[in-house]
């Protein structure tokens, strides 16, 4: 909001055409997935079709009779709300004990848990299918894919857990503590609601993570717990080949997620004012 | 000297960790079912040598005893879950046996738990046993029990990190100097595997590529998040809506992302066709079919997937910026772009790194789009480290070659990012 804005009547002219062109590039691939998605496989690689074509069904038809569509998705939502939930389980006291209960160390712990998002997943991949499919015996089950998905995803949740909590003044914890409240009651009923626009944007962006992670989660499962990543992933075919139906499938896929995006985006953006990046 | 003692305690319980998955692992599988054992006779050892050194003082009078007999409660309880695993007990209770893939998985972790609930019982008596004698909380009591739920709250994601990604890590580390090819062998046959590596041109170029796509992405990505935000925060009609569409590309995950690009960049019917359908008939633009331009290619399709989240970081970053100051600034006439430059900038450096961590570990892991925009090709113009790995191991059978490549990203990331990280976290509050 910045009063430069107010400077020159050229800028306010200029502005919003730059953003709509900005807009309209970034709408575009979106339309066409989804225009796409509607016409048939013929039709799909024929520009003079761009436009106009006549609009189609059959893609989500086959999809949901031919590929089991509803299974995958199933288990999309089961793993990704799983693993979100544990992920804030276990996240959230670990950001209270370093945000109010902060040591020296507490910097280095936290740096450390961040660096693993960084290391390559590839190092871990190979080691984890042969643990989980030759030992342990629980490749391709929900509960595997949830608890990987809980692990890749819990740095980022708790150093932003953490980044939130740390705009909470510590006396309001500490006056907490003078009544008596328990730790358990101190997280529950001071803690989260003051940051609660913190946590449900920290809860969207795992959700989005596990939704459409691909790497480990197309390997790790083979049917009983593959995911829509899975689905997409196996309708792959080399260029110009089923365009229509894999569209429909991508649609598909990213739908739900693009659907929870326009409810809470708002959430989102005022849950990142509120803390990460004061 | 109390952080120290809190490090140590964070580190023993993580080692002790380690050598436990660790002799899993490495190990026969039929160990696994003693180890526990040993750790749980060392806890004994351990116990009787404090109850001497605490010399026979009344465990009776110990503050923690409470504290200390929940957590033999847990032990009690874990191994309760292990005995249900147990052949005996399922013989006796033959309901048990429908479940017997599930008290399988718990099995090994029951009895890893057992034993470390019984140590931390064993250390919290020794703890209250020592520090008895002392007026107030001695040092061993303040770093242990003082906020002692608070401290175990951080030890499940110790645990984890350390027992999935380190020790993994270590495994894939230790297997990348054998000869393995199908599956993992323990034949030594030094660095052969990474010489072969380094001699290999499909690894050569995936590293080329990702050091192009990262570099690119990281600044490309930083700018245009950027300069869309400052867009954005000039009081523009329908935001929220400019904000959603923006926001869009980064709920689609990088498959199909890698697909509607695949699409759009086809020459036959993607954008070249309909820049010439428009008139243009000498328009060419086929970065996907192009060795020397299809990593840019790639370059783009993920920049329209990140920026919108780094531009609604900036943003946020930007709405926090007291008014006063571009106020001041124009006050002392100080061009606008001057002052974003030099004053909002540097006051948004939290945003700025929030944004590069996320950005960073998305680059490592590039292979989705990769693989769901180009396969690789033209030819191998378009590899990345992550698809090498993936490829060899999966694909390939080559274990060896798989676990060296994936060891170099490893060193790699660390080389730049432990100075990076210890300069930027580590090193002001150290004092």
């Amino acid at each position: 909001m910045a009063i430069v804005a107010q400077e020159s009547r050229l800028s306010r002219v200029l502005w919003p055409i730059l953003a709509w062109t900005i807009a309209i590039i970034f709408f575009f691939p979106i339309f066409w997935l989804v225009f796409t998605s509607f016409k048939t496989d013929a039709d799909a690689v024929k520009p003079e079709h761009l436009i106009f074509f006549t609009p189609t069904l059959e893609n989500y038809i086959n999809m949901t009779e031919n590929y089991d569509y509803w299974r995958f998705a199933i288990n999309s939502v089961i793993t990704s709300v799983f693993a979100t939930l544990f992920a804030l389980i276990v996240g959230v006291p670990c950001a209270y004990a370093m945000a109010f209960n902060p040591t020296r160390a507490t910097k280095d712990i936290l740096m450390w848990m961040l660096s693993t998002k960084m290391l390559p997943a590839a190092a871990v991949l190979y080691p984890m299918t042969f643990l989980t499919k030759n030992f342990l015996g629980i490749y391709d089950t929900h509960f595997l894919v949830i608890v990987v998905l809980c692990l890749i995803n819990l740095p980022i949740v708790i150093w932003m857990l953490f980044t939130y909590f740390k705009e909470i003044p510590k006396e309001i914890i500490e006056a907490g503590k003078m009544d008596g409240v328990s730790t358990w009651g101190e997280i529950k009923d001071i803690l989260i609601p003051l940051a609660w626009g913190g946590v449900a944007s920290t809860a969207l962006l795992c959700f989005i993570f596990c939704w459409n992670e691909a790497y480990w989660t197309v390997r790790l499962t083979t049917t009983e717990a593959a995911t829509l990543s899975k689905l997409i992933e196996g309708n792959r075919a080399p260029e110009g080949l089923f365009f229509g139906r894999l569209s429909a499938v991508s649609a598909a896929a990213v739908g739900p997620i693009v659907v929870l995006g326009w409810f809470c985006q708002k959430q989102l953006v005022q849950g990142l004012t509120f803390g990460a990046v004061k | 000297m109390r952080e120290l003692a809190e490090r140590g305690y964070l580190w023993c319980i993580a080692l002790a960790f380690v050598a436990f998955v660790l002799v899993t692992i490495g190990l026969d599988y039929a160990v696994l079912v003693t180890a526990p054992w040993v750790l749980l006779a060392l806890a004994g050892i351990a116990a009787v040598l404090l109850i001497v050194e605490a010399r026979g003082v009344a465990l009776a009078a110990n503050r923690f005893k409470w504290y200390a007999i929940g957590w033999v409660v847990a032990a009690v309880v874990a191994m309760g879950l292990w005995a249900l695993a147990q052949k005996d007990v399922q013989a006796a209770w033959p309901a048990l046996k429908s479940f017997r893939k599930m008290w399988n998985v718990f099995e090994p972790f029951a009895l890893f738990a057992a034993a470390l609930f019984v140590l931390i019982a064993i250390g919290i008596l020794a703890i209250g046993t020592l520090d008895k004698g002392m007026h107030q909380p001695g040092r061993l009591e303040r770093t242990f029990a003082v906020n002692m739920s608070a401290k175990v709250a951080a030890v499940p994601m110790a645990f984890t990190a350390i027992g999935v990604f380190v020790i993994s890590t270590g495994w894939t580390i230790y297997h990348s100097f054998t000869n393995s090819k199908l599956l993992p062998k323990s034949q030594f046959i030094g660095l052969d595997q990474y010489e072969r590596l380094w001699s290999t041109n499909r690894w050569l170029v995936s590293i080329e590529n990702l050091a192009i796509y990262g570099i690119c992405m990281l600044i490309f990505s930083l700018v245009i998040g950027f300069v869309l935000a400052a867009l954005m925060d000039q009081k523009i009609r329908f935001e929220s809506v400019f904000r959603t569409i923006f926001l869009y590309p980064f709920a689609l995950s990088f498959i199909v992302t890698g697909l509607v690009w695949q699409w759009l960049l086809t020459p036959e019917f993607g954008v070249q066709k309909i820049v010439r359908d428009l008139g243009f008939e000498n328009f060419t633009f086929d970065p996907l079919f192009n060795a020397d331009w299809v990593i840019y290619g790639i370059l783009f399709a993920a920049l329209w997937q990140g920026t919108g989240f780094v531009m609604v970081l900036m943003l946020a970053g930007l709405r926090g910026i007291d008014q006063e100051i571009w106020k001041a600034a124009r006050v002392d006439g100080i061009p606008m772009w001057k002052t974003y430059i030099f004053i909002v900038i540097p006051m948004m450096r939290p945003v700025f790194v929030t944004a590069l961590v996320i950005i960073a570990a998305g680059i490592i892991k590039v292979y989705d789009l990769v693989v769901a925009q180009t396969s690789g090709g033209p030819g191998i113009a378009s590899e990345v480290p992550a698809k090498y790995v993936y490829d060899l191991m999966f694909g390939g059978q080559n274990l060896g070659q798989g676990f060296a490549a994936s060891t170099m990203m490893l060193v790699s990331v660390l080389v730049v990012l432990i100075p990076w990280a210890y300069l930027e976290f580590g090193g002001r509050k150290r004092g």
